[in-house]
């Protein structure tokens, strides 16, 4: 079970950077294990304590995506900047980024196209397996454009 | 057995529970899961998964700080959220959001 608790820590911290993944990880592990104790006090196999916890935290991408999307928000203005994704899209600036994934749940926005991004915290996201086929999507959402970027696409 | 609240409504206003709860001390994840429940009779029952990327948003807004440190009764050593300065002017905020939102669902209900 213990192996259990690992992937599901594993899951819900996957993509954030070494030290708020150790920081995440001993927070959710202290979590699950002061809740186990309660359900073992109620009569639960000490398995199936863990499992009840896990079951009550939830699905672990719920907890990773929230933190990461905000993560790649944050990171993609300097690429936005360098005209990387303008190149890419065809798309007139100014522009933001979402990202989903391709989960069941689909826990946030709407999947549009998948691109290769070469920096490396983009890729290093862009690389998570949190969707069943690995494949975590990045989407343009254009904003108002102003005038003097109309009529060029 | 009360109603449980709409998932949706406690979404939508989770930052200012989070800072209402931790308004009078400081706290740790699990402490504020049991607080929210026990101080409404259940009614705020959260999704625990939610509440995580919801407190380190407030921390990297600035509106908490998180100390580690061991646990009083032994065990783990936990992350504790305390409200900072900033969190307080937006906790002022927003219950004054939810006042005039509260009182204006009152005089809609009241003009029928």
């Amino acid at each position: 079970m213990s192996r259990h608790l690992e992937r599901y820590l594993n899951s819900a911290t996957q993509g954030l950077n070494s030290a708020e993944r150790r920081e995440l990880r001993d927070e959710l592990r202290t979590h699950i294990l002061e809740r186990s104790r309660k359900h073992e006090l109620e009569g639960l196999h000490p398995d199936d304590a863990i499992r009840e916890s896990l079951r009550e935290l939830g699905k672990p991408e719920r907890i990773a995506l929230p933190i990461i999307q905000r993560q790649l928000t944050r990171h993609a203005s300097p690429l936005l900047l360098g005209g990387l994704i303008c190149a890419v899209f065809g798309v007139t600036p100014p522009l933001t980024m979402t990202v989903t994934s391709r989960a069941p749940s689909r826990p946030i926005g709407a999947v549009v196209r998948t691109i290769p991004l070469a920096t490396p915290d983009i890729a290093r996201v862009v690389r998570l397996p949190l969707a069943r086929n690995g494949a975590v999507v990045v989407a343009p959402i254009p904003l108002a454009r102003d005038n003097s970027s109309k009529g060029q696409r | 057995v009360t109603q449980p609240v709409d998932p949706n409504l406690l979404k939508g206003n989770l930052d200012l529970i989070l800072l209402e709860i931790l308004e009078p001390e400081e706290m740790y994840g699990l402490e504020i899961i049991n607080e929210a429940q026990s101080r409404t009779n259940g009614y705020f029952d959260f999704k625990e998964g939610s509440l995580y990327p919801a407190l380190h948003r407030l921390e990297n807004q600035g509106l908490l700080t998180a100390q580690h440190r061991d646990s009083s009764t032994g065990g783990a050593r936990r992350k504790y959220y305390r409200i900072t300065d900033k969190g307080r002017g937006v906790l002022i905020r927003k219950r004054l959001e939810w006042e005039r939102f509260t009182s204006a669902m009152n005089e809609l209900k009241g003009s029928i």
